[in-house]
């Protein structure tokens, strides 16, 4: 396509300055000057984000960089769950503008709002009539605290402390759960026109600290936001090959929507386990739980569309979701890794034809789950955009919204969209 | 750099990975090959158990690789040995705490083995 560039790069070098030198030479072969770099890195680069950020944002000094960092990725290279990548893309006719928000987790809303309100002003001048957002903002991270290892508190005592204990760490020192929707439903209020793609920020899934980069910036607990304004076309839609199987009342949740106390009436550990035909002891078993919580997810319906919900943490009288439950029916669910391959194949070839490039997040349980196995998401990618570039990050939760449309928020799940002339 | 350099190298970035533990490469052909940093495991008997003995398992393994065989998964004590096969008689070996994230160091393990395969096939 004419003007449109876009490279896709990938270091695996361990040294902050050499990784970014490695991708500043690749990207200036295909896009010199590019308007955006989508930047993401693995967290074993934790000490190095510095350098690669200043390295990258001096080199292109025009462009605008965000980010954060993911459980792995994949893209034309390979799949890596160590290195770092970088989306670059340059096009005549596209406006370009970043937004921050901060303390997401503490104040979720009022950093949505600021974030929102960066974006409507920076493009307020363009005049190009398709809007869309690159949106990052930062994931699920466990307090440590006495008793919350493995993701089981069987003592009634301790499930009081932890419940009063998180909600002074997500005040005082923002640890705890992400909050993303919250941000999102601030963002999507103020921005309604806009279509989006989004990814929650990660480590290596033990949900100690993430990252979030804009600019020469290394961020926690904020939104960073890209927004574009072009005469490109995309689309965006997602799937997880999951199967709902027996439907359920969620009957008390936390006000958050995200500590459910209740299932069909009755205590929510013991009403799930028994749905699920498990043993309550051994699918809550603290040793494996954080291994195993991935095979039983939940599902409810927006609209149509069944979304995944997994449950990430159990305390004695209720189950912790990593993201929003809603009141009434919900579904335990069922998903193969063989149905999680072919939940990729089947959201592209439901897209159409082939696009120009394509962004992904997809969720980093299904990177957990699958191994090298992930391979086979590689392929399916490959097949449908040949030799187009793609980028595919794992993260914490993910979603899309098409322009005037609601949006989705999933766990699990595999989100993309395709940009196309 | 010579082949077991270069096989050495890639073992030391595997190394660097927060949960691996130790790594080497055992094969009929290319002995034990094990990263200049040697461990990061605290008990060097049990290390040395393992540089010592897992060329042993190659008899058997040669006799289910025509089947399939692509892994082997052991649980000792706090640990997991991943014995992950390049062909039947070569085996990048991996040692992991029991209980993180299995799925993120495999695609790791998988990455190693494919630029050990290509350095392997380079020399011959």
């Amino acid at each position: 396509m004419k003007d449109l560039k876009v490279c896709v790069a990938t270091s695996r070098q361990w040294k902050g300055m050499e990784a970014a030198a490695e991708l500043w030479s690749k990207i200036k072969k295909t896009v010199p000057d590019p308007k955006f770099i989508l930047l993401f890195a693995t967290i074993d680069y934790k000490d190095e984000f510095k350098d690669i950020v200043s390295h990258l944002t001096l080199e292109f000094k025009n462009t605008q960089l965000v980010g954060g960092t993911v459980a792995g990725f994949i893209n034309q290279d390979g799949c890596y769950t160590r290195g770092v990548t970088a989306l670059a893309v340059d096009y005549p006719n596209m406006d370009v503008v970043v937004g921050i928000g901060h303390n997401t987790k503490r104040s979720p809303e009022k950093a949505g709002s600021e974030c929102a309100k960066q974006i409507k002003e920076g493009l307020k001048s363009s005049k190009w009539k398709n809007k869309f957002l690159f949106t990052f903002i930062a994931g699920t991270e466990i307090p440590k605290m006495p008793g919350m290892g493995g993701g089981v508190i069987k003592s009634g005592a301790m499930t009081k402390l932890v419940k009063g204990g998180m909600r002074v760490s997500q005040f005082l020192m923002q640890k705890s759960v992400g909050r993303e929707e919250d941000v999102l439903d601030q963002i999507t209020r103020e921005l309604p026109d806009y279509g989006m793609i989004h990814g929650s920020t990660i480590d290596n899934v033990k949900m100690g600290k993430n990252y979030q980069f804009c600019g020469t910036e290394i961020l926690t607990n904020t939104v960073v936001c890209l927004g574009i304004r072009t005469d490109l076309n995309f689309d965006s839609d997602f799937g997880n090959g999951a199967k709902s199987n027996t439907k359920f009342d969620i009957t008390e949740i936390s006000k958050n929507n995200q500590i459910v106390s209740r299932i069909n009436g009755q205590p929510a550990p013991s009403e799930f386990a028994r749905l699920l035909k498990k043993p309550e002891d051994l699918l809550f078993d603290g040793k494996y739980y954080l291994k195993r919580f991935p095979y039983f997810p939940c599902g409810m319906f927006q609209g149509d569309r069944l979304l995944l919900r997994a449950f990430v943490f159990v305390m004695s009288d209720s189950i912790l979701s990593m993201s929003k439950m809603h009141k009434g029916d919900v579904f335990t669910v069922s998903i193969t890794g063989k149905n999680m391959i072919e939940s990729v194949k089947e959201t592209l070839s439901s897209m159409g034809k082939k696009p120009e490039f394509g962004f992904a997040s997809e969720c980093a349980i299904r990177l957990m789950t699958l191994g090298s196995d992930i391979e086979k998401v590689r392929d399916n990618m490959k097949a449908f955009f040949k030799d187009r570039p793609f980028l595919v990050i794992y993260v914490a939760g993910e979603g899309v919204k098409k322009p005037n449309h609601e949006y989705f928020y999933m766990n699990e799940s595999f989100a993309v969209t395709l940009f196309r002339r | 750099m010579g082949r077991n350099e270069e096989i050495r190298a890639v073992l030391e970035d595997l190394l660097k990975m927060e949960d691996v533990q130790a790594c080497l490469l055992t094969g009929r052909q290319t002995g034990t090959i094990t990263p200049g940093r040697g461990t990061k495991l605290k008990n060097l008997v049990l290390w040395k158990l393992i540089m010592d003995s897992s060329h042993k398992l190659f008899p058997v393994i040669e006799d289910f690789y025509v089947y399939g065989l692509k892994r082997l998964y052991f649980e000792l004590g706090d640990y997991e040995i991943i014995m992950s096969f390049l062909d039947q008689f070569t085996a990048l070996l991996v040692v992991i705490p029991s209980l993180v994230n299995r799925g993120l160091v495999e695609v790791e393990i998988e990455n190693s083995k494919r630029t050990i395969k290509e350095i392997i096939g380079r020399q011959k």
